[in-house]
């Protein structure tokens, strides 16, 4: 149907090749298996530098078991040939812009690539690109939805994070959090951007018949 | 983009504000769908209202395939989307 794109591209870091990795529906028991069981096991990184990791408390399969509104949401992960999971996205469609009132957008809520290939934590990360590769297919099933493009997230207070939304177009609009809670920043990536974006990976409109 | 960024965390601790989520569609915690391509029926007849009027009492589970993707077709004409692929090489 090719509302979602069946693969992205990712840079295998160790010869620099650009391997195929599949996108694939995050079910609870992948999310058990081959997230919460296995990315944090990177023995050669102490642990009181794992737990620095904003994401390492997080349970995959406990969230997806929770959803209610099951309908709205999405999950989804780049599984390379070897079976395992290079990162996960968890998205909603039923959200609204943060900066355009009354128009929807989808609303990434979780998005983490595997601690295996982050540059600065482990000394020799596997693949680049999985992050970029998640984000996309939540802007490509945006459009499809008739949403433009729209995406947007509350990021973690995080210099690296920040930086990474920015590359990508992301615009920050301003913080989320109310008294007695931390301040974190609010992105969105607008319909242009958006537009950009699909342009720039040769995401072209179909024929019309 | 600086592919040395490529990290992509939330705050996944904290829901989405109820205010940054829309309270004018549909609730969907009933529809059963059977395939991926059902459910993105119903999603988008849940966030596009003006293709309630046409395509409203559509009962999915009676279209074969070929049929649903037809219907797909007009509702992206209804709603201006026209879907993309990625470019063959």
């Amino acid at each position: 149907m090719g509302i979602l794109p069946e693969f992205v591209k990712l840079t295998r870091c160790a010869d620099d090749e650009i391997v195929e990795a599949s996108v694939v529906s995050l079910t609870r028991k992948l999310a058990q298996t081959e997230i919460d069981t296995k990315w944090w096991q990177i023995p050669d990184v102490p642990k009181t530098k794992r737990s620095q990791e904003s994401d390492h408390s997080w349970r995959w399969a406990e969230r997806l078991g929770q959803l209610r509104d099951r309908q709205w949401f999405s999950a989804l992960a780049i599984q390379t040939d070897d079976g395992r999971i290079q990162g996960a996205i968890l998205y909603r469609s039923d959200a609204l812009s943060f900066v355009e009132a009354g128009v929807g957008a989808v609303n990434i809520e979780a998005v983490a690539t595997a601690p295996q290939n982050r540059s600065w934590l482990v000394s020799a990360p596997v693949y680049r690109g999985v992050g970029s590769g998640l984000v996309f297919c939540a802007v490509l099933h945006s459009y499809h939805l008739g949403l433009g493009g729209r995406v947007n997230l509350v990021s973690v207070n995080d210099h690296r994070t920040i930086a990474f939304y920015n590359h990508l177009g992301f615009t920050q609009v301003g913080y989320d959090g109310e008294e007695g809670e931390e301040r974190l920043p609010k992105f969105e990536l607008d319909a242009n951007a958006a537009q950009s974006w699909l342009q720039k990976e040769e995401y072209e409109n179909e024929p019309q018949n | 983009m600086n592919r040395k960024t490529d990290f992509a965390a939330t705050a996944f601790a904290r829901p989405l504000r109820k205010t940054h989520i829309r309270n004018d569609l549909d609730d969907l915690r009933a529809v059963v769908a059977t395939s991926d391509l059902d459910l993105h029926i119903v999603r988008l007849l849940a966030l596009h209202p003006t293709l309630k009027v046409g395509f409203r009492n559509q009962d999915l589970a009676s279209l074969d395939d070929a049929t649903k993707q037809m219907l797909l077709h007009e509702m992206n004409q209804v709603i201006g989307v026209r879907p993309r692929r990625k470019r063959k090489p």
